[in-house]
């Protein structure tokens, strides 16, 4: 539990002192009631803000990607379970004292949402930081809190480094030999496929109707670039997380650039595709990769 | 409304709370006119949003201020000075409020103010202002944090702050009184004897006594002193307090001889004992009742001398309370030495003829000195008439009272009699303090004023002092306080003026002692009786345990039926060697678990997976899913017991 005091609790803490000295030297009675008063008030805000911070749960929400390396923001939900008090000046952050994000008030039962920037420093699937939930109710002379870590994990990407083109043009070079073209428009005939609703009636196969009396349409690769496979070995760098870095580079260039993208790691190979969820995919695997060695 | 404006608003209040305070204690008029200024200006300031004057300047004013306040340096004048100097600080940082630490710089001054006020004047009124500034500021505290993180102001919020805030200071009172009473009290405090003027004070007792003074006195409806009777109850009789003895006599003015002699004369018989609380009048007298024999300020015990009077070494300052036994007594024996006989037959040079003729033909032939007293007192009740208007006269006052106007007041008939006796070869003396006074049921207490202020005689008769009260219905003299002032309200009113006197303003090191004292007494007075303390023991045992037990059932319902397996969970784990640290959630603590009793591995992680799913992914928790926690416990249970 963190307690400490705040610059105003002493100035609270001096003030009483003097005033008790000076009540005991004077005697005069009215500096000991508001001796006695400041004292109650003291004891009696520790209480309140004990009780402030009980049954009160954090939980991050991860967001959609995660670096190795980079800020990311992330979603906090501070969740008050208590029946019938409300939770006051809730502060948030990696630091006691140093609050990233803050919160008024959360009635009971109900839950308040803060937005935190955090780094994880290497990827695969971590813990959640240790962050300190602390607030300084009821007066914000005491801050008392604790170190709190979220249920949960986060998949946290290898951290992107830059590759030299000439490596990204031979991976690609590779996948152009060795993968098909995606289906698309402009490209070579590719073959039939039943027929969808939507589909163009130009494309329509009308000799395998003729034949067959069912709809067919036909396919053609598209004319934009050859599908990319990344290989593991190829990468230039110096050990597993620089080449993995340098992967998650070229994996998300690739997709930017509309490209088919896929992978080999030892022990893994994904096929070209593209998408958000084959992005989410490779840089899973990428981020989940644990060298055979 | 905005949310800087409330806490301003608070200041400003706490700023006004110290103008009147100031405005109350006998301080320098400019004083709280300043701060009255500061708060309106202050105000207005904030209310037209005008440019804040710079803070280096305020700073520099309000130090030349603070310093001017108080040098010179006068130590009778110390207090006030202080109070001024304070006051002119917290007129400035009023002026000057901006940040957080100038709220608290305010609230810390203006308890100060008020604090150092009702020392000057310690009347109940400044306990009120104590009261609303402590609730003005806990409410201040409670609202700052909040003034810092959001522009404005929620109702809703602030209606919840409020109920927060006001249960706060009841929570605070009972507590407040016991850290009141028990906070340790100097028996001499240092800088008690400093500032406090005495107040200009009318009394109707002092060590002289000149004819024509009491008219003035006796118009006063200014508290003498309360007198509070132990065992509670009025006197069965109208009360005699006794202040000043007055020997020596030039015809118009009575003064005290400055003899003080050990009382000789044993006293024997009920002994009533009074607390007195006396007002500062400026004069050396205190009051006891009818015959004292002994007194105590604090635990410092009083010599009552042979005129049965106390005297302080200094004029009274400042309020004081002190302890006086007494037997209510019209006479007490005592031996006279033949040079007080000789100072109490002592007549005035200008002492008129006819006065001893007059007092010569009353006693006729009758030679017991007690009947020839009871006889010159008696004429006193004749053709004499009670008046505080008595005209003036170019001869001889007494001369002129006996014989022509034949009306005047209590030093009058006092003085006449004295004389007359003293004529007679019968030693008397004059006694001045108080007749009566209003007597407060609901305080338990005699409420004297100045208007009760009297003169009386005492003659040597047979070895004893006795008392004789020429003056016509003296019983009613002096109109009440309560009639005067306005009737029963203004009792009640008294009643809490007195006790916020004796129970805050002179609360000190020796009541603490008595409180303690009477404490342990009773706690010895307590006796023993094992069978009841058994059954009492047995009672509160059974109470607990209600409440705990109530405890208990309403935290669980108020936990849920997850908490409640999360909390067997916990303590399986805790049994297991890995209790729950306060960071972990279910999936860490069960994987930390898992390592700890492999054999339960399994069960664990699926309990710790499960209850992060009900707990933070959305899983419902049914009946089926609460089951499945069940046996995964009750699984865990069994591994770790197979495994021990």
């Amino acid at each position: 539990m963190h307690i400490r005091l705040t610059t105003t609790g002493v100035l609270a803490i001096a003030l009483v002192l003097a005033a008790g000295v000076v009540a005991v030297n004077s005697g005069n009675n009215l500096l000991y009631l508001v001796v006695a008063s400041l004292l109650a008030a003291l004891a009696l805000s520790g209480l309140l803000g004990h009780h402030n911070l009980r049954r009160v749960e954090l939980r991050l929400i991860a967001p959609d990607e995660s670096w190795a390396g980079r800020p990311v923001t992330v979603r906090a939900e501070l969740t008050n379970r208590r029946q019938r008090l409300p939770a006051f000046l809730l502060a948030l952050g990696e630091t006691p004292g140093i609050p990233a994000g803050t919160v008024l008030e959360i009635p009971p039962g109900q839950q308040a949402e803060v937005t935190l920037a955090i780094t994880f420093a290497t990827r695969g699937v971590q813990p959640w930081p240790v962050l300190a939930v602390t607030s300084e109710f009821p007066f914000g002379l005491i801050r008392r809190g604790g170190l709190v870590r979220s249920p949960g994990r986060c998949l946290v990407y290898p951290s992107p480094l830059a590759v030299p083109w000439e490596i990204a043009e031979a991976a690609e070079r590779e996948g152009e030999l060795t993968t098909r073209r995606d289906p698309g428009v402009g490209g070579d005939y590719r073959g039939l496929r039943d027929y969808a609703p939507g589909d163009s009636l130009s494309r329509v196969h009308w000799p395998s109707w003729l034949r067959l009396r069912r709809l067919h349409s036909k396919q053609f690769e598209s004319e934009g670039a050859p599908p990319a496979v990344y290989r593991f070995e190829t990468m230039p760098g110096a050990g597993t997380e620089e080449r993995l870095g340098q992967l998650a580079w070229l994996v998300r260039a690739g997709l930017r650039r509309g490209r088919s993208v896929g992978l080999v790691l030892p022990g893994l190979s994904i096929p070209p595709g593209t998408g958000v969820t084959h992005r989410r995919r490779l840089l899973s695997a990428l981020a989940r990769f644990r060298s055979p060695t | 409304m905005r949310a800087r404006s409330l806490s301003l608003a608070f200041a400003y209040g706490l700023g006004l709370l110290a103008t009147v305070a100031a405005a109350l204690a006998p301080l320098p008029r400019s004083g709280w006119i300043l701060l009255a200024s500061a708060v309106a200006a202050g105000a207005l300031w904030d209310l037209r949003n005008l440019t804040r004057v710079p803070n280096l300047l305020l700073t520099v004013v309000g130090l030349a201020g603070f310093f001017a306040s108080l040098l010179p340096l006068h130590r009778e004048t110390l207090a006030e000075q202080s109070l001024t100097a304070l006051t002119f600080l917290l007129a400035i940082k009023i002026f000057g409020l901006k940040a957080r630490r100038d709220h608290l710089q305010i609230l810390a001054v203006a308890l100060l103010v008020i604090a150092g006020a009702a020392s000057l004047a310690p009347e109940f009124v400044f306990g009120a202002l104590l009261a609303c500034a402590l609730v003005l500021g806990v409410l201040l505290l409670l609202w700052l944090p909040f003034s810092e993180m959001t522009a404005t102001v929620d109702p809703g919020l602030l209606r919840r702050l409020s109920a927060i805030g006001l249960g706060l200071v009841a929570a605070c009172a009972p507590i407040t009184v016991l850290l009141f009473v028990l906070l340790p009290r100097s028996a001499s405090p240092y800088w008690a004897g400093l500032g406090g003027r005495p107040r200009q004070a009318v009394s109707g007792v002092s060590d002289h006594l000149q004819l024509g003074e009491f008219s003035r006195v006796a118009l006063s409806g200014d508290v003498a002193f309360r007198a509070e009777i132990e065992g509670g109850g009025p006197l069965p009789r109208t009360p005699y307090w006794r202040g000043a003895v007055l020997e020596v006599t030039d015809g118009r003015r009575w003064e005290i001889s400055g003899i003080s002699r050990p009382s000789t004369a044993s006293t024997t018989g009920a002994v009533q004992r009074i607390t007195y609380f006396v007002e500062p009048h400026g004069t050396r007298q205190l009051f006891l009742l009818e015959t004292p024999v002994g007194a105590a300020i604090g635990a410092r015990t009083q010599t009552i001398n042979a005129s049965r009077v106390l005297q302080l070494p200094l004029p009274l300052a400042r309020r004081i309370r002190y302890l006086g036994s007494s037997r209510p007594a019209d006479s007490f024996a005592e031996r006279l030495l033949p040079e007080d006989r000789a100072l109490n037959l002592k007549l005035p040079a200008t002492f008129p003829d006819s006065i001893r003729v007059l007092a010569s033909r009353l006693a006729g032939s009758e030679r017991d000195p007690a009947k020839v007293a009871a006889r010159l007192a008696e004429h006193f009740s004749h053709d004499y008439t009670y008046s505080l208007q008595v005209p003036t006269t170019s001869g001889d006052p007494l001369e002129s009272f006996v014989f022509v106007h034949r009306t005047g007041y209590c030093e009058y008939f006092a003085a006449a009699l004295a004389v007359m006796l003293r004529s007679q070869g019968i030693p008397a003396r004059l006694v001045s303090g108080y007749l009566g006074g209003d007597y407060v049921p609901g305080g338990g207490y005699y409420l004297v004023t100045q208007a009760s202020a009297h003169a009386w005689v005492e003659a040597y008769l047979g070895g004893s002092w006795v008392r004789f009260d020429p003056t016509p219905a003296a019983g009613e003299l002096g109109s009440t306080y309560a009639s005067r002032q306005g009737g029963r309200p203004r009792l009640w009113l008294d009643t809490l003026r007195m006790r916020w006197n004796s129970w805050v303003v002179q609360y000190d090191a020796e009541s603490q002692l008595a409180l303690a004292r009477s404490g342990a007494a009773k706690v010895r007075e307590v006796k023993l009786d094992p069978r009841a303390a058994v059954r009492a023991a047995a009672v509160a045992l059974g109470v607990t345990a209600l409440i705990i037990a109530a405890a208990t059932v309403a935290r669980r319902r108020a936990a849920g039926p997850l908490a409640k397996r999360l909390a067997r969970f916990e303590r399986l784990a805790a049994r297991g060697g890995a209790p729950r640290e306060p960071h972990e959630g279910p999936i860490d603590h069960a994987e930390r678990f898992a390592s700890v009793a492999p054999a339960a591995g399994p069960a664990v992680r699926s309990f710790g997976a499960t209850a992060a799913a009900c707990r933070f992914g959305g899983r419902q928790v049914d009946t089926r899913t609460l089951g499945e926690l069940d046996c995964l416990l009750a699984r865990i249970r069994h591994d770790l017991r197979s495994t021990s």
